[in-house]
Formats: structure tokens, sequence, C-alpha cells
């Protein structure tokens, strides 16, 4: 065991600067993996650490269970915090950056009072030993083949989501209910086909043509265009179709109001 | 001074072979996937490359404690990254979209009770999403990434947990890491209790509590400084656990109660009594969760808790009621609704159920010998007890489910039971006799955990593969994601729709509307689809159930149900349907007055009942 006045507090300061390293990195314009790298941590483990270093004295429960309270006070802090907050406030991400803030730091600073106050009652445990550089570099490969293993999956994932080919049309009145002539009626395609198509869509109603476009889509690309229904014989619906290759691929309708 | 290096023994070595498995089981995967032969025997041989080496070292005795743990966490993490690999691009199980649903809607108004046509508990316990979302945000993730690494995270540090209550339970490292390997073997390990959804999270804190629970049992009086802070630390947990999830808060209360009223009592006959003050015992934290749970269910998730619980609970019942007299509701073991296991399959769960089955009474005669078996693993004994009582729900359709849910605390007891026996036997040091009976329990526990993910996945759900019809995961599609998204851009949010089960899963979530699934005045929705034309009945259903939409998939037509049913367990003819809904019922809709198309893929259409509600 060390000496408890030998830099006992180191833990109290790294969680401490994580958590205030977590407002520029938030609030400021970064990189997605930037924000992912110093935030995921200190979300999942900063308000824990410092709750139970407020709470327990160092060495009042070891270092395995430390982690297991540390990481179990973490989602109560999130879940009691963020259940208390959203009853006056609603909960977006300025307001989780302050309450990791408002936990962290305090607790920090209480657990830092607490251990002085405490003086020589308990002792801080020694650092613990680390593995060789042989058992290290094995745990790296399986960590590289375990990753080469997710990578592997996911490609397989997406190339049996690429097998299914499909065309998608879609017609939409402008709010509830019947569409009624003159309204603005939007009419939609999407290519999921697996290569860059031509399309043929039409809009008609009892037979005579109100709209007729021709498309060329990449693969996932999406298409659509807002159409004025036009008046017709009562009883006849606005129809949308979709051709591919000169035929008749897909048909949607909406029923018109009579005016 | 920093001690010596930390002795890792052969986890250098079984890391990378736990590595490789996973590796096997992508590969597998993909041959599912594309429909290639031999891929579910690829799956098992990756699945016992991850295990059977971490559980012949677990056997060992001269593996450190640093070493049991780290094997632990090997397997825990690639066990993990199995249930990733089965959908690796999203979520897929039916809770996950749930719960995706919740924190999406979280994120959109900023407060954790809005109402879930899928989940229809998440509103009372918010304690994931309350959760995952400051992760979400702060990390700028998807719901996927964040909610898929939060619960591996939580996921590897109950597995510490777990090692720790089993070690200050059985007073052996050795030991506890044989039973954390027998937990692993339990039903829900794989992939229940690794899917995003409050039961994956809400174990860790109960077993946080248990641990501190622990602590407080065992504190002497020199330890008064930090008693008030583990009075708090088990408050704060015990607050979480009740705002997470109500069936591990209930479970964990029972297990407290029992301790406390065993310590109360004092040792079982034939061991010294022991008698503490009843508040430092488990009675305290039991107080404590007791209060949480009863006040969160009296102000927040009563009404919720009792809808989920109730129907589930009373399923259960019934259809032991049934089963009783011979009638309806018996399911033939090791069958799913048509989808048979094989019998090598058949005969490995026997055999993982009956070596469980065998570890209950020579681990209580164990106990029983013991100089001083103290309350804790009495409390534990009685849970191994209650697998016998979970084994017979098995034989229900409807108790499968309770059988499921419970099996997560049930394998607390049997874990601990297996480990007090098997600690016993010839360990791996010596050689000759060592070696071979370390060798011979690691290739049963292989067999029980195979046994255990046999009997807690039906066939059709332990490898990803081509579409199957009412399936659940395995009936997640690109063109009901299609739709799901053309639903969520297009329709407006919260529209009440008539869907399958498993196009429900994507319309509830990522379409964001809400499907409307069991009954309305009194007709059964599935009653829509099956009709030859659409009746008086149907469009009773529409109308008095305020149906804006209705998703029809013609798959539907192509094959029965593999699950059992196509829009929820209770529509009749559930898990007796050999023929699938007649093509023709599905024709019926395009040419129905008073529908009309708005939206056709091939496969899906999604029809408007404007017209029938203004006729």
């Amino acid at each position: 065991m060390r000496h408890p006045s030998a830099g006992r507090d180191g833990d109290l300061v790294l969680v401490a600067a994580l958590a205030l390293a977590a407002l520029p990195v938030a609030v400021l314009p970064s990189p997605d993996w930037l924000r992912a790298v110093v935030l995921l941590p200190t979300a999942l483990l900063a308000p824990g650490y410092a709750l139970l270093a407020a709470l327990l004295p160092p060495g009042f429960v070891s270092r395995d269970e430390r982690v297991v309270l540390t990481v179990a006070l973490s989602i109560a802090a999130w879940a009691l915090g963020g259940l208390l907050l959203q009853v006056f406030v609603e909960l977006d991400r300025t307001l989780w950056i302050a309450l990791l803030l408002f936990l962290t730091l305090p607790a920090a600073i209480v657990a830092r009072l607490r251990r002085q106050a405490d003086g020589n009652s308990f002792r801080v445990p020694s650092p613990p030993p680390l593995p060789g550089a042989r058992a290290v570099a094995s745990l790296l490969a399986a960590a590289a083949v375990g990753a080469a293993a997710l990578a592997v999956g996911s490609a397989g994932a997406e190339r049996q989501l690429e097998r299914s080919r499909f065309s998608e049309l879609w017609m939409v009145a402008p709010g509830p209910g019947l569409a009624r002539p003159g309204d603005a009626v939007r009419v939609g395609v999407r290519n999921r086909e697996g290569r860059r198509l031509a399309y043929r869509v039409r809009l008609s109603r009892a037979g005579v043509t109100a709209g007729e476009w021709e498309i060329r889509l990449a693969d996932e690309a999406a298409w659509s265009v807002e159409a004025t229904v036009p008046g017709g014989p009562r009883g006849r619906p606005l129809v949308a179709t979709l051709s591919l290759h000169g035929s008749l691929h897909r048909r949607v309708a909406l029923d018109v109001e009579a005016r | 001074m920093r001690p010596a290096r930390l002795q890792l023994g052969a986890l250098p070595a079984v890391a990378p072979l736990a590595a490789g498995g996973v590796l096997l089981v992508a590969l597998a995967d993909n041959a599912a996937r594309a429909g290639v032969a031999g891929a579910e025997a690829l799956f098992w041989v990756g699945l016992v490359a991850i295990y059977s080496p971490v559980a012949l070292r677990l056997l060992s005795a001269s593996a450190s404690r640093a070493e049991r743990i780290g094997l632990l966490i090997v397997l825990s993490v690639s066990l993990f990254c199995v249930k990733v690999l089965y959908s690796p691009l999203g979520f897929s199980f039916y809770d996950e979209l749930g719960w995706w649903r919740a924190t999406h809607d979280l994120l959109q108004t900023g407060h954790p009770f809005s109402d879930n046509p899928l989940v229809i508990t998440t509103p009372g316990f918010p304690g994931l999403d309350l959760f995952t979302a400051p992760v979400t945000q702060l990390a700028s993730l998807s719901i996927f990434a964040a909610g898929t690494i939060a619960v591996g995270f939580v996921r590897t540090v109950f597995v510490l947990a777990l090692f720790l209550l089993f070690e200050r339970a059985t007073r052996s490292t050795r030991a506890a890491g044989i039973a954390v390997a027998v937990y692993a073997c339990n039903p829900s390990f794989l992939y229940f209790n690794a899917q995003f959804a409050y039961e994956s999270v809400a174990l860790l804190l109960g077993l946080a509590l248990l641990l501190t629970t622990v602590r407080w049992a065992e504190a002497r009086p020199r330890d008064a400084i930090g008693a008030r802070g583990l009075v708090a630390t088990m408050a704060i947990v015990a607050c979480a656990l009740a705002v997470t999830h109500h069936m591990t808060s209930y479970a964990i209360l029972a297990l407290l109660a029992a301790w406390a009223v065993l310590a109360g009592l004092g040792a079982p006959p034939g061991a010294a009594a022991r008698r503490d003050p009843l508040l430092h015992t488990a009675a305290l934290p039991a107080i404590l969760l007791g209060a949480a749970a009863s006040a969160w269910f009296a102000f927040v998730a009563g009404g919720v808790t009792v809808e989920e619980l109730g129907d589930v609970l009373t399923g259960a019942l019934a259809s032991v009621g049934d089963l009783l007299p011979g009638l309806a509701g018996a399911k033939t073991p090791f069958e799913s609704a048509g989808q048979s296991n094989a019998w090598p399959a058949r005969a490995v769960a026997v055999a993982s159920i009956l070596a469980l089955l065998a570890v209950i009474p020579l681990g209580l005669r164990k106990l029983r010998r013991a100089s001083a078996g103290d309350p804790l693993q009495w409390s534990l004994a009685l849970l191994a007890v209650l697998y016998v009582a979970t084994l017979a729900l098995r034989l229900t359709h409807e108790g499968t489910e309770t059988s499921q849910r419970a099996s997560e605390f049930v394998f607390l007891g049997l874990a601990f039971l297996a480990a007090t026996v098997v600690v016993d036997l010839p360990a791996g040091r010596t050689a000759g006799t060592g070696h071979r009976s370390s060798l011979s329990l690691a290739a049963l526990a292989t067999v029980v955990f195979a046994g255990g993910f046999i009997v807690g996945e039906p066939p059709q759900g332990r490898q990803p593969g081509p579409f199957l019809v009412g399936a659940e995961r395995r009936s997640i599609s690109p063109q009901g994601l299609a739709a799901a998204e053309f639903a969520a851009a297009t329709l407006p949010a919260g529209s009440r729709i008539l869907v399958d089960h498993a196009n429900a899963t994507l319309m509830g979530s990522y379409g964001e509307l809400d499907p409307v699934m069991r009954r309305v005045s009194g007709v059964a929705v599935s009653r829509v689809f099956f009709d030859r034309v659409l009746g008086r009945a149907a469009r009773r259903v529409i109308r008095d159930g305020d149906i804006d939409y209705i998703v029809v998939d013609r798959r539907l037509s192509r094959s029965a149900p593999a699950g059992g049913f196509y829009f929820t367990r209770q529509e009749p003819g559930a898990f007796e349907h050999t023929d699938p809904i007649p093509a023709a019922s599905l024709r019926k809709f395009a040419r129905a007055p008073g529908l009309r198309t708005i939206y056709a893929s091939g496969e899906i259409a999604i029809y408007d009942t404007s017209p029938l509600e203004a006729g």
C-alpha cells in the first residue's frame, strides 16, 4: 500500500478533467469520432466514479467492486438525474452536459474533502499490476480478430440487403382525409433495384393524364414531385403508375372528394 | 512500488481461440444468410471454440484470480459479439425495436414517458432510455451504436459482478469462475439478455445491489465511516433498479427478503446460528428496494406493469390449467409451430437439462453438510429449486415465455449449486486423473451451454437467414425497412395501422406509427386479413379502431408462420396454423371499396382507409 499522501487524489483529478474536457468537445463543433472517443467513456464512467468516491472512502470496497459500482452509479446518475430534471425542463444535449458536470465535479470535490478529513483512516490501494508485453500483444491480436469478425459479419449483412431488388411508388394527399381537386399531392419513387434505371411516372384521373415524367434514378436514389389534383368525374380516383422497361410495375391511387 | 506483472496464465492463448470462434460464427452467419449448406454446423463449431477453452481453463486449479476474471471477460465479450453478428447493421429483436422507439421519442420530445405501441412498459420504466439518450447525444452516435456499446459494456461488467457475488457465496475464486460459466448456460444469456432492452441493464443494477448488501452484512463497527455511504449507495442503486425493470426489481427483492429472513432465523439446522441486528442484514436493502419499487408501482408504473405481467402470468397459468386435463395449450417439446429441432439438438438439450437437474440434489446435500451454510448460500439454493417449476412451464406455449424470463434469476441459484458440486471434483493441476476430469467436465459444460441455447431459441431464430414468414427477427426484411422509412418520412406520426407482427416492429419503431394488433370491439385484427372479403366485422375494426392505414405483406400468403402466429399469440389458430393466409384474402384490399393503395413496393402495400371512413 502506498502512503496516503502520495498522489492519492490523482483519480479524482482525472475524472474531473474528463468531465471538464467533455464540455468543449460537446459544445464546440467537433468531429464525431472525437466526441465518441472522449464522451463515450466519460458518460459511462465519470459520474459513477465521482459519486462512489464521494460516498465510500478509498479501500472500503475492492477494486473489482469499485468497477461494478462505478458503472451502476453512472446508470443511476443518468436515470435518476434525468427523471428529476425532465419534470422541469426538456432533456437535450445541453442538459446532459450540465448534468454530467453538476454530478461529477461536486462529487469529486466532496470526495477530496472527505479524504482529507478522513486522514489516515483509509489507505489508497496500490496501483494494479500490469500484464507482460507478450500477453498484451496476444490480447490485442485477439481484439483485432474479433474486430475483423464484426467487419466480415457486417459485410455479409450488407450483401443480404443488396440481394433484395425492388422499386417503391407512393402518393399521399396533403392532409388527413380525401384529396380534393386543386389540392397538391406528392408522388414519389425510390429505386432499390441495385442499378441505375429509367422509369416513367404517370398521373391520371378517369383516363386523362394529369402529369407524366421520365426519370432516371441511381440505386437507392429517390424522386418526388408535387402535382395538382385535376377535376374529374365523381367517384374516380387519382391514379399514379410506375412503368419500368415499358411495363406497368406499380400502381397507387387516392380517392378524390367531390366538390 | 508497482507489484510484479499481472499473472494471466493461459488467457493470452485462450483469448485468440475465442476470437477465432467469433470469426467462425461470422462466417457461419454469412453462409446462413446465403442459404449455404453447413452454416449451422460451422456456427456450432464457432460457439464451442468460444466456450470450451474458457470452461476448461476455469475448471483448472492453477488459474489465478486475475486470469479467471480475464477469461470471463473474454467469454462475455465474445458471446456478445455473437449476438451482434446476428444483426450487425441494426436492431432486429422485437424488444430492441421497442426500446429504439422509446429512446427516439425521448430524444424528440425531451421527456421519457411517451406511449409505446410495441413495448407497453417503456413509459413506466424509463431507466434504459434515460441512460442511453445522453450516451447517444453526447457521443454523437446513433441509437443503435450507443445502445449496442452501452449494453455490451454493461453486460461485461455484469459478468464481473456475477463473479464477485459467487466468489463471496462460495468463498472460492475457482468456484466463482465455474459458477459464471454455468450461468452463461442459461437459455436467455446469449441473445435475450444481450439485447438492447431494460432487463439487460437492470441485471447489473440488481447484482450491484446484491454486492453492496454483502458488504453491508459483513461490515464491522470500524467501518462506520463508510457505512452511511454504503446505505446511500444501496438506496441510489435500489431507486435506479426500481425505475428500470419490474421483474428484476421483484426478483432481487425476493432474494433479499429470503436472505434477510434466513439471516434472522439463523442458519439451517446443524449449523451454528448467526444473529445480526435486523437492519444490519439484507433486510435494510430489501426495505429500500421494496419501498422504491412500491412507490414507483403506486405512482407511475402500476398500470403498465399489471398489463404486461398480468398478461404473461395469466397466460402461463391458463395454459398450464388447460394442460393438466389434457386440453389445449400443450406444446410438443423442442418444437415450435412446425419448426422442430433435429434429434442431435434434442439429445443435447435433454442432456443439458438432466445435468442441471442433477446439480440440485447434489448441491443441496453438500450445502446441508457444510459446517456453516450462510443465508446468502441458502437463498441462492432456494432459487435453484425453482428451476424444476420453470421446466414444467416450457410444456406450454404461454408458459414458455414465463420460463424464459425466469431463467436469468433461477440460474443464479443453479450456477451456485453447480459450482459447489464441481469444485470438489479433481482439478487440472494434477496430471492423469485431474486432467481427464477437467476435460470431461469441460465437455459436459459445453453440452449444457449448447443445450441452454437450444432450449432458449427456436431453430429458425439461432442464426440469420433468408426471409421467413411470421418468424420475428427472421421476418425483418429490406422491404419492411423501406416501408417503415416511407412511413416515417411521409405519414403522420402516430397514425394507427393494422399490420402483421413482424412489420409492426418496424412500423412501430422506425416508422413511428401505432400498430393495432389485438382486438377491436371484440373482433380479432387477424380476421381483417384472413377473411376473403372486407366484410362488416373488418369494417367495424377499421372504424371503431380509428385505423388510418392497413399494411399488407403479400409474403404472408406463402407459408404458415414459422413462429406460430401472424399477428399475436392470442389470435385464433395461433400455434396451429398449417396453411398460410389465402392469397385471395390479401388481394381483397386492392379491390375493396373504401381502401386506396398509397404505397406499393411489390411485396408490401399500404392502404389508406380515409375513403372508407369518409363513406
